[in-house]
């Protein structure tokens, strides 16, 4: 009963929504170098947040990175498999395809791309995508003032009823200095990058 | 005569392609809004359309002298069941003419609206409606309707009404063929009628007549509408409003996804705005995905598990009790009680929001994983409620391990969990925990629907505190002080002829200022197999205070439970603190609970009340799996409808939010109300916190597998 009020504001205010924290005037290469472990940098912009984050468990070949305010996004070889605390989450991924497009290694038909969500009652959701690489360059980037060769790659889905194009900057290593992945219908895209010590 | 012209296939083609590129479209362009009686509809009159399944929407509509506020909500697929409250000025009596006039009057009602047919590219939706089937008869009338769509764009509707929606024009009722006694109707009478009664009698009875009208969305936003209405507003018509002309227009704009604002002009006379806001359970405003991050699993054999390598024998126990009471408190969990064998570790839990009792499962599992010494294998996870423990539910590390970021993750660690009955007895012994817990906040008490005032509400500070000194014993209580707030300005003195066990509740809320709404001992136990218990003493609830105790039979993994509960009371002082006034009465119930199949709810109860009557409760719900709960309640008891007065039975609404459902987090509380038209002495039940099949409902096999989904949220 003492909650009604909250409720009664939740329901009838629109939430005005600050703008996007602009992460990148705040971080200096010093204070990167300076933090002793890796950083990615995390921006959502329909969400309009942005947050530094930082590894904080590897189970299975998974790395989990957790911002400061409990934001995790778990990654697989550079692609998103998992985000919590982002509200309509991406609860898990089937991502194999995806990264032997990203190798190379398909030819150029669709692959299919598995995701998981909770619906409106907290039910498991599954949702399929068909997926090829689009295009594929090479680019130098630079992430936060620090030059990067890198192999453009653009993935592109479709399912039923949705689209998106993640595209991943790969450096020759393999790892994945930046790039934009979608994560649901209402968080839209991550944008990340890979802040090297 | 088929023409086969290339220029007819080629039409014909083109309209295929149309419907193929806009799937689904064809008969879902025009928006499906709510009439100025909060149902699906034109503008006054009904339409042979359903909102989407489980919408909840509050309509406001106000023309001249008429206000109507309905809530409506979308019980099935093709029902949709609203609850009016309107208030009219300057009304007749009765619609004969010349009837006397009076100044005011609010009234409740109830209407059904169900769609019994579907649109086809043929034939027409159809649908058929009773409203005010159980109130005094104002708004008394039923219609079959019919909508079609003619263009995507434009929909045409035509309908039969009777009633107040057959007295425009109105012919002989055709239902007459089956015999005369069809073609009468009893008048409405506001003096003579306390209402409440189900008039199953006048249904479809007497003249009907024709109403229609015609839906245009010009834009994706904007509907226009104009209908043609079978309501001469007889006893309104002259005093209330001038009813000129029976055509109404009105324009809908859509203001967001789920709101719409109308204005209308109204009989040739009258200009008219109505606002209906709507939200849905199924969609909640944050996904319920606001909480923390979980903890990682830790698995064997990586370099984070290496402090684990330690045989259960050398490791030391009360330490790994003090990280995991410290790290399961980080996720608001709280360690009741831990043992641990060579291989399998005990672990009683308790705490966090009902509905997300497998998250919290899900969360421990995963600190143990980080805790505990590698040779464990087996978690053995107990959550309680109320200090009880329906459910013990068993996990292999292993599968945490392997499942962690699975895509079917949350099936196969269900799949692979054994959802079980707890052995009470053999619970491992409980670990200290936080015993007492005050909590001070404020609170917000409204009440809805007083015949003289439709929305009163006193708002003010509660403290309130727990203390459990041991697991099932259960002190609490709390003290309001009111800081504003009108609950005391009702001065309608109860004429009950039955004791006054509900209806001197203005007395309550007048001199219980500071009161003590509950101050008890309960005490929560399992007898035996698949048997809990309960007995609560003390002051119950605001107007009963005693002994209540309470017998539930409830296994694990049925969709059925039964109990029994006895209670003794007395009713307590106005002033709710320690005294009580004379009257004494022992009432108790029989119940029975069922879990249908696709998210409804029944309960039926037997028993005596409060006033001493004997009679029957039948309870039906829908239920959510994310906690929301929305049904509606009656009860029949032997006081024949005339002592029990205006409303003539018991009956009500009862709403359950979970505030988590809201905020997108852990949230414990529920926000739950019973809306009732009136409150009288009948049929009343007394007030007990914690009732057992509320308090096991989450923690029992079928509650864990709704929530399952967020065993790794």
């Amino acid at each position: 009963m003492t909650k009604w009020p909250l409720i009664l504001i939740a329901l009838l205010c629109g939430c005005s929504r600050p703008a996007m924290p602009d992460l990148r005037q705040q971080i200096t290469r010093a204070q990167i170098d300076a933090a002793g472990q890796p950083l990615l940098l995390v921006e959502i912009p329909a969400l309009r947040n942005a947050a530094t984050l930082a590894p904080r468990s590897r189970t299975g070949g998974v790395t989990t990175w957790r911002s400061r305010d409990d934001v995790s996004l778990s990654f697989r070889d550079g692609l998103v498999v998992a985000t919590r605390r982002l509200g309509d989450d991406l609860m898990s991924a089937e991502i194999e395809n995806s990264l032997r497009l990203l190798r190379g290694q398909t030819d150029a038909g669709y692959v299919p791309r598995f995701h998981s969500y909770l619906d409106g009652e907290y039910q498991t959701l599954f949702r399929s995508f068909q997926c090829r690489a689009g295009s594929r360059r090479p680019e130098r980037i630079e992430v936060m003032g620090r030059p990067h060769a890198s192999t453009r790659i653009e993935e592109e889905c479709r399912g039923p009823d949705l689209r998106f194009t993640n595209i991943y900057w790969r450096g020759a290593d393999g790892t994945i200095w930046k790039s934009r992945q979608w994560i649901s219908p209402r968080v839209g895209y991550a944008e990340i990058e890979r802040l090297h010590r | 005569m088929v023409s086969c012209s290339g220029l007819h296939r080629g039409v014909v083609f083109s309209l295929l392609l149309t419907a193929i590129a806009t799937p689904n479209r064809l008969w879902a362009e025009v928006d499906s809004t709510y009439n100025t009686y909060g149902y699906p509809g034109l503008i006054d009159m009904p339409a042979a359309v359903s909102p989407p399944d489980a919408e909840l929407a509050l309509s406001f509509s106000h023309f001249h002298n008429n206000t109507r506020s309905t809530l409506t909500f979308q019980f099935l697929r093709r029902l949709s069941a609203s609850f009016r409250y309107a208030s009219i000025q300057n009304t007749h009596l009765t619609s004969a003419t010349g009837a006397p006039v009076i100044h005011f009057r609010f009234d409740r009602s109830f209407s059904l609206h169900y769609r019994f047919r579907d649109e086809t590219p043929r034939w027409p939706a159809l649908a058929v409606g009773l409203n005010d089937i159980i109130g005094t008869g104002v708004y008394a009338s039923e219609y079959v309707v019919a909508t079609k769509t003619l263009r995507h764009n434009v929909r045409v509707t035509g309908g039969i009404g009777w009633g107040r929606l057959g007295s425009m024009n109105g012919f002989s009722n055709p239902l007459g063929l089956f015999g005369s006694n069809w073609r009468h109707r009893h008048q409405m009478d506001l003096d003579a009628d306390t209402g409440g009664e189900l008039k199953l009698g006048d249904l479809f009875h007497g003249d009907a007549a024709f109403f229609g009208g015609v839906e245009w969305q010009a834009t994706p936003r904007l509907k226009l509408i104009a209908e043609y209405s079978s309501d001469s507003y007889d006893s309104e018509d002259g005093t209330t409003f001038d009813r000129r002309i029976p055509l109404n227009i009105g324009a809908v704009y859509r203001l967001r996804p789920m709101t719409t604002l109308a204005v209308n002009y109204l009989y040739g006379s009258e200009l008219g705005v109505q606002l209906s806001m709507a939200l849905n359970p199924k969609q909640p405003p944050f996904s319920g995905g606001r909480d923390p991050a979980p903890p990682p699993v830790v698995a064997r054999g990586t370099p984070a598990a290496e402090l684990l390598e330690v045989s259960v024998a050398e490791a030391d126990k009360p330490a790994l009790e003090t990280r995991l009471r410290d790290a399961l408190a980080a996720q608001s969990i709280e360690l009741r009680g831990f043992s641990l064998t060579p291989t399998i570790a005990r672990v009683v839990i308790s705490g966090g929001a009902p509905n997300k009792t497998a998250q919290n499962i899900g969360r421990t599992a995963r600190i143990l994983t980080a805790i505990l010494p590698t040779q464990i294998e087996t978690f053995e996870l107990i959550p309680l409620s109320h200090g009880l423990a329906p459910s013990q539910v068993t996990l292999q590390r292993r599968t945490l391990e392997r499942e962690e970021f699975a895509l079917d993750g949350s099936w196969a660690s269900y799949a692979q969990a054994r959802i079980a009955p707890a052995e009470a007895a053999a619970l491992p012994p409980e670990t200290s925990f936080k015993r007492f817990r005050p909590h001070i906040g404020v609170y917000l008490q409204p009440a809805f629907f007083d015949p003289d005032e439709p929305l009163r509400a006193d708002f003010g500070l509660q403290a309130s505190a727990q203390f459990e000194p041991r697991r099932g014993l259960i002190f609490s209580g709390s003290l309001r002080k009111k800081l504003i707030g009108t609950l005391d300005q009702s001065t309608r003195t109860s004429d009950s002829v039955l004791p006054h066990v509900r209806s001197d509740g203005y007395l309550y809320d007048r001199d219980g200022d500071p009161a003590i709404p509950e101050l008890t001992a309960a005490y929560y136990f399992q007898p035996g197999d698949d048997l809990f218990g309960r007995m609560t003493l003390g002051y119950l609830e605001p107007m009963f205070g005693g002994l209540s105790t309470e017998l539930l039979w409830s296994r694990n993994d049925s969709n059925f439970a039964a109990g029994i509960e006895l209670n003794y009371v007395q009713q307590r002082d106005f002033d709710q603190l320690f005294g009580f006034q004379d009257y004494k009465i022992v009432t108790g119930h029989v119940s029975g609970y069922w879990s249908l199949q696709g998210g409804f709810d029944l309960q039926l109860d037997v028993g005596r009340y409060l006033a001493g009557d004997w009679g029957s409760t039948i309870t039906v719900e829908r239920t959510f799996r994310n906690g929301w709960r929305l049904g509606a309640f009656a009860t029949f008891t032997d006081v024949s409808f005339e002592d029990f007065g205006e409303g003539s039975f018991d009956k009500g609404l009862m709403l359950t939010i979970p505030v988590g459902w809201v905020s997108g987090d852990s949230t414990q509380e529920n926000y739950a109300t019973v809306i009732r038209p009136l409150q009288r002495d009948g049929g009343a039940r007394l007030k007990v916190a914690g009732r057992l099949h509320e308090v096991l409902r989450a923690h029992q096999r079928p509650g864990l597998k709704n929530g399952w989904g967020r065993f790794w949220r």
